[in-house]
């Protein structure tokens, strides 16, 4: 393991470094600083060029930094550490808290300590666990205050790139990545669609995803059903919908759970609204379950004006007229009823909640066994994949308020993009979180594994300041390795090279973007309105071509145009 | 009405209605101590109705946790005694000028002053204010936007209007001046509107919470609503790892932080009580 | 001439009540009347590099998207409809609660019964609604068990548009009667007891001296309250509502707040969302006007 051979070589380095005392000497911070750099230095303030020492022009090589580290330092990809002397620097990043109870970034964690440990960089977190939009929309739209790295509103589109590009608050970052940022650089060449996406309409770069490529390979959102309960009633897992069907009945009709009361089940829920049942989709005839979808031809579809879509409407309808689908449309109680043992299948929820929802349920009826679904068909020979979950998550800038955009370049690169970086993201701190067994296996320390306060091994992490919310790029492997010898990590095997890749959501041009806000909210609002009135019954399907129509004068053929040419773009870019 | 007065026949529905009231209200509110107390399990299969089911403190212990939790409780009672201090101060002033019949802008200077609960520029304009004002990030960025309500304001001088005029004219032919009115004539009297300016203004700094949000990034100047929110993940975890520890905690916390933001304001109530129960105006106007 | 002659003398007679006013004049100045110019954004298409000032203006394009929206119509009906039912209820339950309060003779259930009506007030709507969803679950929420003995069947009321405003006002009472009903509760404190003493040697009775005596002394605090509460019964924000609604329920309940909401998190629509606000702005100063003036005639209490 070449990690390994590197970490020796570290751990003799930093020997010596604490034996020296590497922290003030001068010489030592010096010998980090290269050359190469120093014209870059020029642009910056004239307060740090007077600060950065130009006669070490020692060009060692990553493998041996004098970064002050705890544990293991990994590759370093070309990136430089420190990337300034110890506070030489300071940048403010605004954006989401951590998602982990009764811990902030604000606070500081022990990751984000060993970050500026090792980068030198001071960052002052402003992060916010509510209302972080109106905070950051506030902050960009008045220009006052403005962070020097950012997490962009509106979070649940992209149009924020556009609307922050296109006036002057977002810098663009395509020479800074190219001529400071080289894991950034590898991390393009490996997915082309993370740059595809990334990249405005104009060509240049403003903002970086977050990226879900990686982990998403893995995890798939799907449904995931009560194998117990099948097990009582003695029936097969359902493979193709009429099985569904014959399975929802059942959970339904009979005492599933075993209590004695025939009633108190509730055969399938939903976790983030009704309208997620389009997932059931592949027992229609579709490929995959995406609304938004491309066929062999090229041709972008949205599922939800086709008549097939009809067919799956139809099935719902009845499904929910005869009480095999839970009332609670918007999931609200979802969590209570799994905990009171009521919830035969859950629809929407990605594969390791599966675990989550079996402690839950565990409470009442030790025998719970949630298992992920294998994709519904339309027969027994449909061959209909899992759409994967979406690529990327909110979108990460720079401001022009940073002063120092370089760095602030160099820091993003290596929590971002540089596998030393990841370590730190995905695993914690050697030593802290994480150790080497003799065969050269990670091994979690008793703080994730045993925590009283924090029970899943995820929220340990999280406490400690990994898996954060800042520049997401979430690691597949480190997923799987915290659900190792887990059902979740059965499941996930199970999709792993089974998926289908979703439709790319790419960022769109001025105009686009006009066009998508103006149509898209009153459109969308339409679509989800109909959905519920279809299932449940308030409306009949025999108004399901005049829904069509309605949805086109709303504007739905514009929306098509739109992501046909962003499409278009994302072929281009990814090269197919 | 502190006489003591004979029990007739038409107090019984008044009785039965009260009663009636009192257990509608202190429904949800006991409700929820019972949720913050109980086995976290028990919150989320929400099979508590009335008394907490098992015992744990865990939520409290996560608030309590660190420091920032007593240093955030400090911020907000100085915010609260100097903000309410001052509002109820320059809103009894205000009001005492324009409820002066003769006060010649009377008219105008209400107008405008009420159109501001109606019209507003915005959140944009007022931050870039605060900016510009170099309050942000200091203890009066939360106080100075919001010192008056006009709501306050309307009825604090509609109070002021309902007392009695001769009084000041005695003053005034004393050779006294329109100070000496409001401060030995107007402001004696008015323990009843005052108190409701207390309660008011002190409840509104206490629950501050965008203000804070949007004027305060330091955290050693922000209040502890903005801790209490922070303790909360409100954001919805769509990627991997929400375990059921963290949902617990979620769910748990909601109950326990109200009990925390709550507990020391409903103290202060009793206290203000005690001037609506007897007729503050009887005895001083004689 | 005679204008600046009289604006002198007025100066000089009203001095002292000119400075005692002047440090609210200034408050209102700075932090009210400073920020107005943000109005200007409902008719420009907001820039943020160029500013308020520097932004270029979109004439009446962002008033014309609104009511050009397919859904403006039921939004309108919506947001009145929502705004009507709750001042309707949510008005006169604290004056009755107050009066209610005034006829207890025994104090200490006096002091309990306020104390717990002003409780709910602290409760976030998150809890509440929380609460409330769980009372009216379709299966086995308490009140659902309750209206099964009396037959009626088990339904998801959340479900049902005609349910929406009953459950969003009702909620609303309950949550804030009490504390609205605290400025009523000091205005009968501030009633002359001789009053009440003499009105009872006339051998006046509880009613007539709650008709003639109570509701009399209170009804300026009720005409500016009302008139008050008029001006400002369109606003009505997201945050409670996004939280009771669902897809099935948008037809009663979507509103123009929930619909800025949901606009805004597709898109950072500012000068959209202070357009709206401006046009539900200047409805609520017509209302208010409307009934200032009203209650000026009838009444002769009057804001201004």
């Amino acid at each position: 393991m070449q990690k390994k051979i590197i970490a020796a070589l570290l751990s003799a380095a930093m020997l010596i470094s604490v034996l020296t005392g590497c922290q003030n000497s001068g010489k030592q911070e010096g010998e980090s600083s290269q050359t190469s750099e120093n014209k870059e230095t020029e642009e910056t303030n004239e307060e740090k060029k007077s600060e950065v020492p130009s006669e070490e022009t020692d060009t060692a090589d990553a493998d041996a930094p004098s970064i002050d580290a705890t544990g293991t330092v990994y590759d370093l990809g070309g990136l430089k550490l420190p990337i300034c002397e110890p506070g030489e620097v300071e940048l403010t990043y605004m954006g989401n808290d951590t998602w982990c109870a009764g811990v902030s970034y604000n606070d500081g964690t022990a990751v984000q300590q060993e970050i500026e440990k090792r980068t030198g960089v001071h960052v002052n977190w402003d992060t916010y666990s509510s209302d972080v939009e109106t905070v950051l929309q506030t902050r960009l739209a008045s220009m006052e205050g403005l962070p020097d790295m950012v997490e962009l509103p509106p979070f649940d589109s992209n149009v924020g790139v556009d609307t922050y590009s296109g006036n002057g608050v977002l810098i663009p970052l395509n020479d800074l990545i190219e001529q400071h940022a080289p894991n950034i650089q590898k991390l393009f060449e490996k997915y082309p669609a993370l740059k595809a996406m990334c990249t405005s309409a104009d060509g240049n770069i403003y903002a970086l995803a977050g990226w879900w490529g990686d982990i998403n390979d893995y995890v798939p959102d799907y449904l995931y059903i009560r194998q117990d309960w099948l097990d009582n009633l003695g029936i097969e897992m359902p493979r193709t919908i009429d099985e569904l069907y014959d399975v929802l009945v059942a959970f339904k009709e009979q005492d599933a759970n075993g209590n004695g009361d025939p009633n108190d089940e509730i055969p399938l829920a939903t976790k983030n609204g009704i309208w997620q049942l389009y997932y059931l989709m592949t027992g229609f005839g579709y490929d995959t379950n995406s609304l938004w979808y491309v066929d062999e031809a090229g041709e972008v579809h949205y599922a939800a004006v086709e008549e097939q879509y009809r067919e799956m409407l139809e099935f719902l309808n009845k499904c929910y007229s005869e009480g095999l689908i839970s009332d609670d449309l918007e999931g609200n109680l979802l969590t209570q009823n799994i905990t009171e043992d009521k919830v035969g299948i859950v629809c929407h929820d990605p594969a390791d909640n599966m675990a989550s929802s079996d402690d839950l349920a565990m409470t009442g009826n030790p025998n719970c066994d949630y298992e992920f679904m294998p994709v519904i068909q339309t027969d027994e020979n449909g061959t209909a994949q899992m759409t994967k979950r979406s690529l990327t998550w909110h979108y990460y800038g720079i401001t022009s308020a940073c002063e120092t955009p370089e760095v602030a370049i160099k820091w993003i690169d290596y929590v971002y993009a540089s596998e030393d970086g990841s370590m730190l993201y995905n695993y914690g701190i050697e030593g802290l979180t994480y150790e080497y067994d003799d065969k050269g296996e990670i091994q979690f320390t008793d703080l994730v594994t045993n925590n009283e306060t924090y029970t899943s091994a995820f929220s340990a992490l999280r406490s400690v300041g990994a898996w954060p919310t800042y520049f997401i790029n979430d690691s597949g492997e480190a997923f799987m390795k915290i659900f190792e010898g887990t059902k979740v990590e059965t499941a996930c095997k199970a999709a792993y090279n089974n998926m289908r890749d979703p439709f790319p959501e790419m960022l769109g041009t001025a105009e686009e973007s006009e066009v998508y806000t103006s149509i898209w909210p009153d459109l969308s609002t339409y679509l989800n309105e109909m959905f519920t009135a279809f299932v449940i019954g308030t409306e009949s399907l025999d108004n399901f071509y005049k829904y069509v129509e309605t949805a086109n004068s709303m504007g739905m053929q514009d929306i098509i145009e739109i992501k046909k040419a962003q499409y278009g773009r994302y072929q281009e870019i990814v090269g197919k | 009405m502190g006489r003591k007065e004979r029990f007739v026949l038409s107090d019984i529905p008044i009785y039965i209605i009260t009663v009636f009231i009192i257990i509608i209200t202190l429904y949800p509110v006991i409700y929820v101590v019972s949720m913050s107390f109980s086995d976290p399990v028990h919150v989320l299969a929400r099979d508590i109705y009335f008394l907490p089911k098992g015992f744990s403190l865990k939520a409290y212990q996560m608030i309590f946790k660190n420091d920032t939790v007593l240093r955030s409780f400090g911020n907000t009672i100085w915010y609260t005694i100097v903000g309410a201090s001052v509002s109820v101060l320059l809103t009894a002033t205000t009001a005492f000028s324009l409820s002066r019949k003769k006060f010649f802008l009377r008219k105008q200077l209400s107008f405008l002053m009420t159109l501001t609960m109606f019209v507003s520029g915005g959140l944009i304009p007022l931050y870039i204010l605060v900016q510009k004002m170099h309050l942000y990030n200091t203890r009066w960025s939360i106080i100075l936007p919001y010192i008056i309500s006009a709501y306050n304001l309307i009825i604090t001088r509609s109070f002021f209007e309902s007392l009695p005029e001769e009084m000041a004219e005695a003053v005034k032919i004393d050779g006294g001046s329109e100070w000496t009115v409001m401060i030995k004539i107007f402001f004696p009297l008015s323990k009843p509107i005052i108190s409701v300016l207390i309660l008011f203004y002190g409840v509104g700094y206490w629950n501050s919470y965008f203000a804070p949000l949007i004027f305060l990034s330091n955290e050693k100047l922000q209040p502890i609503q903005l801790y209490l929110r922070s303790i909360l993940i409100t954001s919805e975890v769509r990627v991997a790892g929400m375990g059921m520890d963290a949902i617990l905690m979620n769910e748990q916390m909601k109950y326990a932080v109200i009990v925390v933001a709550c507990f020391p304001i409903m103290i202060l109530y009793p206290f203000i009580q005690k001037y609506f129960e007897k007729g503050v105006l009887i005895g001083a106007v004689k | 001439m005679r204008a600046i002659w009289d604006l002198k003398k007025n100066i000089r007679r009203d001095w002292m009540l000119l400075l005692i006013v002047l440090p609210g004049v200034v408050y209102f100045a700075v932090f009210c009347y400073g920020p107005m110019y943000g109005i200007l954004m409902a008719f420009k298409d907001y820039n943020v590099s160029k500013g308020i000032w520097g932004s270029p203006w979109a004439g009446l394009k962002h008033f014309k998207e609104l009511v050009n929206s397919v859904y403006f119509g039921r939004l309108v009906k919506n947001t009145f409809l929502l705004s009507i039912e709750q001042l309707f209820w949510s008005f006169p339950i604290p004056i009755a609660f107050a009066l209610l309060l005034n006829e207890l003779k025994h104090n200490k259930l006096k002091r309990v019964a306020q104390t717990a009506a002003y409780l709910p007030h602290f409760i976030s709507a998150v809890v509440v609604v929380g609460i409330l969803k769980d009372l009216l679950s379709s299966d086995g929420g308490v009140l659902t068990r309750l209206l099964q003995t009396f037959g009626v069947q088990p339904k998801n009321y959340f479900n049902l548009p005609e349910a929406f405003r009953t459950l969003y006002v009702g909620s609303g009472v309950w949550q804030e009667f009490g504390w609205n009903s605290i400025i009523y509760v000091a205005a009968i404190s501030s009633i002359d007891q001789e009053m009440y003493e003499s009105a009872s040697l006339d051998g006046a009775g509880r009613w007539k001296k709650l008709v003639y005596i109570t509701l009399p002394s209170i009804a300026p605090t009720i005409i500016l309250l009302l008139v008050m509460n008029m001006g400002n019964m369109l606003n009505i924000g997201y945050e409670k509502v996004i939280l009771m609604y669902n897809p099935a329920t948008y037809s009663t309940a979507d509103i123009f707040s929930t619909y800025v909401y949901r606009k805004g998190l597709l898109s950072a629509q500012y000068s959209f969302a202070s357009a709206v606000g401006l046009a539900n702005s200047i409805i609520n100063v017509l209302i208010l006007l409307g009934a200032n003036f009203v209650a000026r005639k009838a009444t002769d209490t009057s804001i201004f």
